[in-house]
């Protein structure tokens, strides 16, 4: 399966404050290289607000945002290494929250397309090394050619 | 007689994160030989089929009363204590 990761939407050592920067700043270049709608952050904030997408993983957390499929003309992810931890709600837990430095913004259309992108990016969530491989990547090439190897590895 | 237990995967939206959970549960009932039928849908139909199962496992909040026992399924995302919580569900199964 073809994994489409937008070269421009994968940032090493993002530096934001907020989930609100956080989110706009992936969202950008899918929104004007026409893979998502003009409204798709706003979506995906409101939605981390009501359906959290904070895991803890082994040492570190991650989150997943994302949004329904309506706002997506073509599946995609951004991914972005985050310069300082950002605190996301934990899903499932909204109680809970888990220091985030690794983020896989989602943009989902209906497929069956998604679901692999998914079990994909929970598989490298749970690999240790490999996480630690994308946290030392040293700019945003080299992280885009890491997630794009990592995801597009064999079967589940 | 024994019946068919039934399992409801939930999540937000009922396609994302249920579905890798499912897989996963499923397989892992499966390997055991545990017989079980499993239905996957989003929080919102919750309550008005939540109580034709015998479990729950759900990715996200359910804030409903049901009488079936809920999950969280968020260790089986992770897996951080996934062995646990399968085995849990194998023996809420087993009842």
């Amino acid at each position: 399966m073809k994994v489409s990761i937008n070269a421009e939407a994968v940032k090493c050592n993002l530096d934001v404050s907020t989930q609100d920067e956080l989110v706009r700043s992936l969202s950008n270049s899918l929104v004007r290289t026409g893979f998502v709608k003009a409204d798709y952050p706003d979506h995906v904030l409101s939605r981390e607000e009501k359906y959290p997408t904070g895991l803890p993983f082994d040492g570190f957390g991650i989150a997943i945002p994302h949004t329904n499929p309506e706002y997506v003309h073509k599946p995609t992810i951004a991914v972005a290494t985050l310069a300082k931890p950002l605190v996301f709600r934990v899903m499932g837990s909204p109680n809970e929250t888990v220091d985030v430095s690794l983020v896989f913004m989602l943009a989902l259309d209906d497929g069956h397309t998604h679901l692999e992108f998914l079990q994909k990016v929970i598989k490298l969530a749970q690999e240790r090394e490999k996480v630690q491989q994308l946290f030392s990547a040293p700019n945003d090439e080299e992280l885009f050619h890491l997630v794009s190897a990592y995801l597009s590895e064999g079967a589940l | 007689m024994s019946k068919k237990k039934r399992i409801l995967f939930v999540c937000a939206t009922g396609i994302a994160t249920s579905t890798v959970v499912e897989e996963k549960v499923c397989n892992y009932l499966r390997s055991q030989g545990i017989d079980f039928e499993a239905d996957q849908r989003n929080v919102g139909s919750v309550p008005s089929i939540g109580n034709d199962f015998d479990l729950i496992v759900a990715t996200t909040q359910i804030p409903y009363e049901v009488n079936a026992p809920v999950i969280s399924g968020l260790s089986i995302l992770t897996g951080l204590g996934a062995d646990e919580t399968l085995q849990k569900i194998k023996d809420i199964l087993a009842k």
